[in-house]
């Protein structure tokens, strides 16, 4: 089931002078699945957070159509299962932590027995329960952070939608609430993950669309995305054997003694190098897919050929 | 509109607001007791009982008491002009318009939770002035609840106006400039039959009559207020009827600026 559907949504932010509008998205079409962790790349201005913004319809869309839970944006009852956390948020500061979750569970319109359920677990959660009375102007960046996750997880909403979830926490912080992620996602939970961070993006998230100028660059799994199309590893014992590869099924790209890397017509070629390599006498330790890292993979998406490299 | 409601209390008193309606009132009680012997000086020299002094003084009272609660409403308007704009900051707004409630209920229930929070300040300040009055002049008059239910209805006209402000501009100066010019050209206005027959135009007769329609008529409130309480007739309601207008066409249009922004 589609939690979210977009179909060639487009914002551009027209200025009040009429000159130099943005399209801050440019036909994004996607379709998020329930009990995914979807992760959300892109460079500054990719339109990461407008993306956010549009799903919850605080910014109107220009073009195109979105559905979350099957309802638009303009309709209050497509957020009723949604959590949100804004990326540079600034919450009522007059409250406290405590005060915060209380609030935001009075305007997803829960009963004050339902919040109180949940407020504790929650703030254990985070690692907020000694913090919970102390107003929030006083917290920290992470602190802040922390609390700002509870509040977004008061209604128990079937989509968790997260903006920069671990700016300004700390390394172990960072880890645990990867480990909370994978775990809402393990109770069914959907979650959207937009984040600078690939290390954090690799490890969590089941599915990564790279957004570059507005437009869905590059989607799929992090395994799709890290492997290089018909590319392949070769360990084994190439030592003063000489490896020509015939063009019907690729080329060489490098070897040395006990690696070759090869390019190849279409995957299923493997088998003819493989065949090629045993009729040498060649022996081999292992056969896998070339794979690069999120981050080779993003930059080399969102470089535009002749641009300098991040 | 309960957590909106607990959420303008908190507010109040983490803003401090709290206290300078404390330190006005205190104010206020000062100086109803030092007209009390100012009373109790004049009652010897001119030889009247104090019953008779209070009853020719009654209407100076009352007056005294709808003056002090304008300043209320005045120290009011100034404390909620930046709520709004405050609520629609980067990043607060995207807080509350994620929330499963429709953008005019969000804004109505706000302006509602401030009326009521920040009214029922400024009727409990008022109350203790009439409590004051009464123990200080032994004086006490049913009229009062005329001063408090226009009061409240004139906090209601500024807060559309504010609200107005703020969410067209997203600036606590504005909504506070705007409620302030408001009052001014309702001053104006009041030399308005005096200007039309001073500059004889056709052109400015129209604008002002049709400026003067549209916006609230506060000075006329008060009238009709103190028409109310000392149980006199009333010459014209039209004050009354058209504030009300102003201000819900005010918040109608409020809603629908709301409604279609971009945040």
């Amino acid at each position: 089931m589609n939690i979210v559907e977009t179909h060639e949504l487009t914002k551009v932010f027209q200025p009040r002078r009429k000159k130099g509008a943005v399209v801050a998205l440019d036909g994004v079409s996607l379709a998020i699945q329930q009990g995914e962790i979807f992760g959300l790349l892109g460079p500054n201005g990719a339109g990461k957070t407008t993306f956010f913004k549009v799903l919850l319809g605080i910014t109107k869309i220009t073009q195109g159509d979105v559905l979350l839970f099957g309802l638009p944006p303009d309709d209050p009852q497509s957020r009723q299962k949604v959590g949100y956390l804004p990326e540079s948020h600034r919450f009522p500061d007059h409250l406290t932590g405590l005060g915060l979750l209380e609030f935001t569970g009075r305007l997803c319109g829960m009963t004050t027995s339902e919040i109180d359920a949940r407020t504790d677990g929650l703030l254990e959660l985070v690692d907020m329960d000694k913090w919970a009375n102390v107003k929030i102007k006083r917290y920290s960046k992470g602190m802040l952070q922390r609390i700002g996750l509870a509040q977004s997880m008061i209604s128990d909403p079937d989509l968790l939608l997260l903006d920069e979830p671990t700016d300004g926490i700390d390394p172990v912080g960072k880890v645990e609430i990867r480990d909370v992620l994978i775990r809402i996602r393990n109770e069914g939970k959907t979650i959207i993950l937009n984040s600078h961070l690939l290390s954090e993006v690799e490890s969590a998230a089941d599915r990564v669309a790279i957004l570059s100028r507005g437009k869905v660059a590059r989607i799929g799994t992090v395994d799709e995305l890290t492997s290089r199309k018909s590319q392949f590893e070769i360990e084994g014992d190439f030592a003063s054997k000489l490896v020509s590869i015939p063009e019907e099924i690729g080329r060489k790209l490098s070897i040395s003694s006990n690696r070759l890397i090869v390019e190849l017509v279409e995957d299923s070629k493997i088998n003819n190098v493989i065949d090629l390599l045993r009729s040498k006498r060649i022996s081999i330790r292992a056969v896998q897919p070339l794979k690069v890292s999120l981050e080779q993979s993003f930059i080399e998406t969102v470089t535009q050929p002749g641009e300098k490299k991040a | 509109m309960r957590g909106l409601i607990r959420d303008s209390v908190v507010e109040l008193f983490d803003r401090k607001v709290i206290y300078v309606f404390g330190v006005v009132t205190l104010i206020a009680v000062g100086i109803i007791g030092l007209l009390r012997s100012a009373e109790v000086r004049l009652e010897g020299q001119i030889g009247m009982d104090a019953d008779s002094m209070t009853e020719m003084f009654s209407d100076q009272l009352l007056s005294g008491q709808s003056l002090f609660m304008s300043i209320l409403v005045f120290l009011a308007v100034m404390a909620v002009a930046g709520l709004i704009p405050n609520m629609l900051v980067k990043g607060r707004a995207d807080f509350y318009l994620s929330k499963p409630i429709s953008r005019s209920a969000l804004l109505l229930r706000k302006l509602i939770s401030i009326w009521i929070v920040y009214g029922g300040v400024v009727i409990a300040c008022g109350l203790i002035g009439v409590v004051a009055f009464a123990l200080f002049n032994s004086f006490f008059s049913w009229g009062v609840l005329w001063i408090f239910l226009f009061k409240m209805l004139g906090l209601l006209i500024w807060l559309s106006i504010v609200v107005f402000a703020g969410v067209l501009s997203g600036s606590t100066s504005v909504s506070i400039m705007s409620a302030f010019s408001v009052y001014v050209l309702q001053r104006i206005l009041e030399w308005r039959e005096m200007m039309i027959e001073f500059l004889d135009s056709q052109a400015v007769t129209f604008s002002l009559n049709l400026v003067y329609y549209i916006l609230p008529k506060n000075d006329e409130l008060s009238d009709i207020t103190m028409r109310l309480v000392e149980q006199k007739p009333i010459l014209s309601w039209m004050p009354l009827w058209s504030s009300i207008l102003f201000a819900v066409g005010l918040i109608y249009i409020t809603t629908l600026l709301f409604k279609h922004r971009d945040y």
